[in-house]
């Protein structure tokens, strides 16, 4: 393999995972709050499902950014594509908008709902204000995902 | 369309009639009433329906339920009459027997508890096959069982070699061995003082409760005393089952004690003199003849008068659209109440909401799924006037992203022939088309703001806000078409919005003032900015619809179990990202119209019009 070729796969492995990470830390703190509010008052369950879910997106994002480099990479398909080594080192650079905001804002995203858990304990029919609290947080991995997408599709290969 | 008129209302009347008042204007809803303050009508659930309540939690526990009406409970609907027809007083005795019955359950679970506990002790000890009589009775002699490792096996022998004792191995566990250890007492002790063995802990308090009967035998007649009160606890459940017809009753009964409970603490909050109490309210407008004919039923006992709102009184809002953009107004509602001088955004926010959530979700398939599903929830569902709304407003976007899912050619992740933009090719175009409807959606704020000062006769910030707009349109269309014209009136637009920024009369604190208004481009800035979150979400639904397709399509090559998994591949995959994809357009669709769009000129107001009604908690009161 060569080592342009390793290094895109790097850059698809890095969005993945660290931008799965950043969600799974977030969905974590979310759903802890979430099961604990439950304990109290199990009938709120569907505002407090879409707190918890909400920080997931980034690592949906992660992921998406990973199909795309694979597709490009020809991965999926049946014929790999030749990489040169700053193409490959382009590709790593142009992963690491989602990897990085993905994993920061999804922690983030993940306190911002577990705050709007709390909320929704206490006035249930008010659930979407926190929701847009932490679509706040969301956007900077909306911007990640769209600068890497734009930057990938920028690299001819 | 539009906000409508609400009108001031005080109410004067005789002390013995104030309940029924109070009882027919719920009824019939139509005043909002403004209270001394809103803390004086909090008031304490009333002691019987703590009860009550645990009657219907226990009741419900026995409810058989699926796993989609957990979720989807259908509220339960009840008309007027009915809800006052119900006995409160002789369901008293029910409510005493189901929670009779429930403490009995409770108490046979937890002896039912604690004898499980006791047998998961004893399990670990049945190879104890002599009875506690039997042990207690050695007096020259001592009995410990010792639990070794199979390699301390020898070493352990050699050691029991010297002493006088009787070693055996008499089961095993997990891997261990038990070892039996038989000799005179002080011999026992002096080898336990040596430290080298440690005597396993008899659960003797357990087993000292049946002395005839060692372990093996403990624990099957502690089994027997569990299947009886297993039995007895059964026949509970029946009896409790019995109870079920009760449930609704029990729900009406709580809701009415709590409307009692809430008159009351309205009767407690008004003002009163020795015999007479007084209200003040708002009612509509449209419902004036209505409320007059109300209050002729209590003639010569109450008396009201309408008067204009005091100035520093808000009004309170209420919204009235044609149905076609009501459900649009839930978005609105979300945001809060607009002032009842400004306007009524629903209309101009229902296209731009519309058309958002469509380019976020932008598949054909999942257009056609959110609204199948809405209008088989509308159709089938018993549902309140909140869930209508909602599920209409699901419907309509559903249908928009039926629209663009066709424009941009996805249906469930698959490319249609007549694809028109490919976003995934060319994503630079739609970006700018992204960018474009942020600029034409900020404009329209600064319009309507421009239009509500000038209603207000505020004329300078209607200039300040028309230099706004003009700059705008001039700056971004000398960038485009580089026409001096344009060039010309972005200066005339600054300069217009350094002359109107401020009414300061001292020339540098008024160039100050402009100046840092101008500094304001910067947020029309990221507000157009903030709209390429559309394109990013409309790809997102796009490429993991295919990814899940591809997934499906690979293990469909595999073999025949594959074939399997590639169909709950699909069905699974396309859920998930249907609903995320629903969730993430809705709500970042909504924040659009709440920071970009109404900063421009939505100007909050006090509260909602909310007439005063039946209050309840389980039970919806509908009209006939």
């Amino acid at each position: 393999m060569e080592w342009g070729f390793a290094l895109a796969i790097l850059g698809g492995a890095l969005a993945v995972a660290l931008a799965g990470i950043g969600s799974a830390i977030g969905v974590g703190i979310s759903g802890q709050a979430s099961n604990g509010v439950m304990s109290e008052n199990p009938q709120i369950f569907v505002p407090l499902l879409l707190l918890t879910a909400l920080p997931g997106t980034q690592g949906v994002y992660g992921f998406l950014i990973g199909v795309i480099l694979m597709l490009k990479l020809g991965l999926l398909g049946e014929a790999v594509v030749k990489i040169g080594f700053y193409q490959g080192m382009g590709i790593l650079f142009a992963c690491l908008p989602i990897a990085l905001a993905g994993l920061v804002s999804g922690i983030y995203q993940g306190k911002v709902c577990a705050t709007g858990v709390y909320m929704v304990a206490k006035q249930s029919k008010d659930f979407v204000k926190p929701l847009i609290m932490a679509v706040f947080v969301e956007f900077y991995a909306v911007l990640g995902l769209l600068t890497s997408l734009l930057m990938l599709n920028g690299i001819k290969v | 369309m539009g906000i409508e008129k609400v009108e001031k209302v005080y109410l004067v009347g005789f002390q013995e009639v104030q309940e029924k008042l109070l009882e027919r204007l719920q009824q019939e809803e139509i005043i909002h009433l403004d209270y001394p303050s809103r803390e004086d009508i909090s008031y304490t659930e009333p002691s019987i329906n703590k009860e009550i309540e645990k009657a219907i939690n226990v009741l419900s526990l026995y409810e058989e339920k699926k796993f989609l009406e957990e979720i989807f409970t259908e509220p339960y609907f009840l008309k007027k009459d009915q809800f006052y027809a119900v006995n409160a007083h002789s369901l008293k005795e029910t409510v005493k027997a189901i929670l009779n019955l429930a403490s009995q359950k409770e108490s046979l679970s937890s002896k039912i508890k604690s004898i499980e506990e006791k047998i998961s002790l004893l399990s670990g000890y049945i190879f104890i096959e002599c009875s506690w009589q039997e042990f207690n009775s050695l007096k020259y002699i001592s009995l410990i069982f010792i639990k070794i490792k199979p390699r301390q096996r020898t070493y352990l022998k050699d050691f029991f070699k010297e002493k006088k004792v009787f070693v055996k191995q008499i089961a095993f566990c997990d891997k261990e061995e038990i070892w039996a250890i038989v000799g005179e007492k002080s011999e026992i002790e002096n080898i336990l003082k040596e430290k080298i063995i440690l005597p396993l802990e008899l659960p003797l308090s357990i087993w000292e409760e049946y002395p005839d009967k060692n372990v093996p035998q403990t624990i099957a007649s502690l089994k027997k005393q569990i299947f009886f009160l297993k039995k007895q606890a059964e026949n509970i459940d029946k009896e409790i089952r019995k109870q079920l017809s009760y449930k609704d009753k029990l729900m009406i009964v709580y809701d009415f004690f709590l409307n009692e409970e809430f008159k009351n603490s309205i009767e407690k909050s008004t003002l009163k003199t020795k015999r007479l109490f007084f209200l003040k309210g708002w009612i509509l407008s449209s419902q004036r003849e209505k409320f007059a004919k109300l209050i002729e039923e209590f003639k010569d006992k109450v008396y009201f008068r309408m008067a204009p709102p005091l100035p520093e009184e808000v009004v309170p809002t209420k919204l009235k659209n044609k149905k076609f953009i009501n459900p649009f107004s839930i978005i609105v509602n979300m945001y809060g109440a607009p002032h009842p001088h400004s306007l009524d955004p629903t209309p101009f926010v229902a296209p731009f909401f519309f058309l958002f959530v469509g380019l976020c979700i932008s598949d054909a398939g999942y257009g056609v799924l959110l609204s199948f599903f809405s209008l088989y929830i509308l159709k089938r569902k018993k549902l309140t006037e909140g869930a209508k709304n909602f599920f209409s407003l699901l419907f309509c976007l559903g249908i928009s992203t039926f629209l663009v899912g066709l424009i941009l050619g996805g249906f469930f992740g698959i490319n249609l022939p007549f694809k028109m933009i490919d976003i995934l090719k060319h994503p630079f175009p739609f970006l700018i088309f992204c960018f474009l409807l942020g600029y034409f959606q900020v404009l329209f704020g600064i319009v309507l703001k421009i239009y509500l000062e000038f209603k207000n006769k505020n004329y300078q910030k209607t200039l300040l806000n028309t230099s706004w707009f003009t700059l705008l349109i001039s700056s971004v269309g000398f960038f485009i078409f580089k026409f001096t014209i344009f060039k010309i009136l972005s200066f005339i637009s600054i300069l217009g919005i350094i002359v109107f920024a401020s009414s300061a009369k001292n020339i540098f604190v008024h160039t100050g003032v402009g100046l840092y208004e101008l500094y304001g481009i910067t947020k029309y800035f990221s507000d157009v900015l903030s709209y390429s979150r559309l394109l990013a979400l409309g790809m997102a639904t796009g490429v993991i619809a295919m990814v899940i397709n591809l997934l499906a399509k690979m293990s469909f090559k595999a073999n025949i179990l594959g074939a399997i998994g590639a169909l709950g591949i699909l069905i699974g995959g396309h859920v998930f990202n249907f609903l995320i994809n629903l969730m993430s357009g809705f709500i970042h669709s909504a924040r659009l119209q709440f920071v970009e769009f109404f900063s421009k000129f939505f100007e909050l107001g006090e509260e909602f019009f909310q007439p005063l009604r039946i209050h309840t908690r389980y039970t919806h009161i509908t009209e006939e």
